[in-house]
């Protein structure tokens, strides 16, 4: 008989204190690293930004799993790159877009390995008094080359100078009974954007103009999230990682064609004159 | 006669192909020049000075560019020279065009996801 949990019972504690938005070029000066907090290292994403704890009481220990289910909903990414003069053309990237992505709604989790469905992270527990406790938290990144080739203009390299990334996460403490039915006790939503302008000065990249932002949509908020474009996943929460589907939806888009990337002959109009110096 | 989509419709590339006084030589300027320096970038990575650059001048740091592109690929006319020198004559500019006309004509570099962990 499937036990009944009462979400009011759920505490779940949210850490978002100090957490900063900003980039690193990678040391090769081949990929711009977006991170929040102290999550880039300079070689890796180190530490989580965001981190929550839940608890609920356990009472049948022994036949249920408490853990995290993270949902995401990617809204826009999109990369632009500029030649150093007009006649060296541009570069866009809409990676958000089909045929590189055909989903907006992605069930989010670790991809080296990838934990067992449906949880953000394997997970672990603690027992606390009465209660099992969980652990969660994340540092979404953003990896964008910072040049490519344009393909219309003799391959000469463009440079990076305007990328946005937009996702929203729905963070869930979940129980799991042995049959795999799911409970859906609390969660809260966030959005991470990240928006970097960049210059460039000796053919290295330059911090510019950083509109970054972090936000907490909804602090903690009892029972299943309710946003009608997740209840087919929130229903089936299995399947291929945010991860994997980002990585391969950046691959499509780098080598592939409009509407994901489109090479130009001409610069846009928005390029600053101080882009190259 | 040259080949690449980047020089083949200018005319004084052609002519510089083509005739010695044709020379493209310190203090040039115009579009051939920023074609150059495209050249250079797309070749061998190498960026002139941005004001050269915005200008479309071949001025002191375009010349190294081009004695060093010219070193590196022992571009030197025996007929008169021991070593090479810093402007753009029938040679170098047929063989930055043969170059670039090479670069345009390669499959582009199958794209490596390795690098990419989108988190």
């Amino acid at each position: 008989m499937a036990a009944s949990f009462d979400p009011k019972q759920a505490n779940l504690i949210i850490h978002d204190e100090g957490v900063a938005i900003d980039w690193a070029a990678s040391t090769d000066g081949a990929f711009l690293y977006g991170h929040m907090g102290k999550g880039w290292s300079g070689q890796t994403w180190a530490q989580d930004a965001l981190t929550a704890n839940a608890s609920f009481p356990a009472s049948n220990a022994d036949q249920v799993e408490f853990g995290f289910v993270q949902i995401a909903r990617a809204n826009r990414f999109g990369a632009w790159y500029s030649g150093r003069i007009a006649s060296e053309g541009s570069i866009a990237l809409n990676y958000f877009a089909a045929p590189a992505l055909t989903q907006s709604i992605l069930l989010d989790g670790g991809s080296t390995p990838p934990p067992r469905d449906p949880w953000y992270r394997h997970p672990a527990f603690s027992l606390s008094g009465n209660r099992r406790s969980a652990e969660t938290g994340d540092h979404p990144g953003l990896v964008v080359r910072l040049k490519l080739k344009n393909r219309v203009c003799s391959y000469v390299p463009n440079f990076l100078f305007h990328v946005i990334m937009d996702r929203e996460f729905w963070t869930i403490f979940t129980a799991r009974e042995n049959d795999g039915k799911l409970t859906y006790l609390a969660y809260y939503q966030w959005q991470l954007v990240y928006e970097f302008m960049i210059r460039w000065n000796n053919g290295t990249p330059q911090r510019f103009i950083n509109r970054s932002h972090y936000q907490l949509l909804k602090s903690k908020t009892l029972g299943r999230p309710a946003d009608a474009d997740l209840q087919a996943i929130l229903s089936h929460p299995a399947g291929q990682r945010a991860n994997e589907i980002g990585t391969r939806a950046q691959s499509l888009t780098e080598s592939g064609a409009p509407p994901n990337r489109s090479d130009l002959k001409s610069r846009f109009m928005n390029v600053p004159e101080i882009f190259w110096a | 006669m040259l080949n690449s989509k980047l020089f083949k419709d200018d005319k004084l590339l052609l002519a510089c192909a083509e005739r010695d006084p044709a020379h493209i030589t310190l203090g040039a300027h115009g579009d051939h020049v920023s074609k150059i320096h495209t050249a250079l970038l797309i070749l061998d990575g190498v960026s002139v000075s941005a004001a050269e650059l915005k200008a479309k001048q071949y001025g002191e740091s375009t010349a190294e560019a081009i004695l060093h592109y010219k070193v590196k690929r022992k571009i030197i006319n025996t007929a008169y020279q021991t070593a090479p020198d810093n402007i753009v004559g029938k040679m170098t500019v047929k063989s930055l065009d043969e170059e670039v006309a090479k670069v345009e004509s390669d499959r582009p570099t199958p794209f490596n996801p390795s690098r990419h962990q989108f988190t």
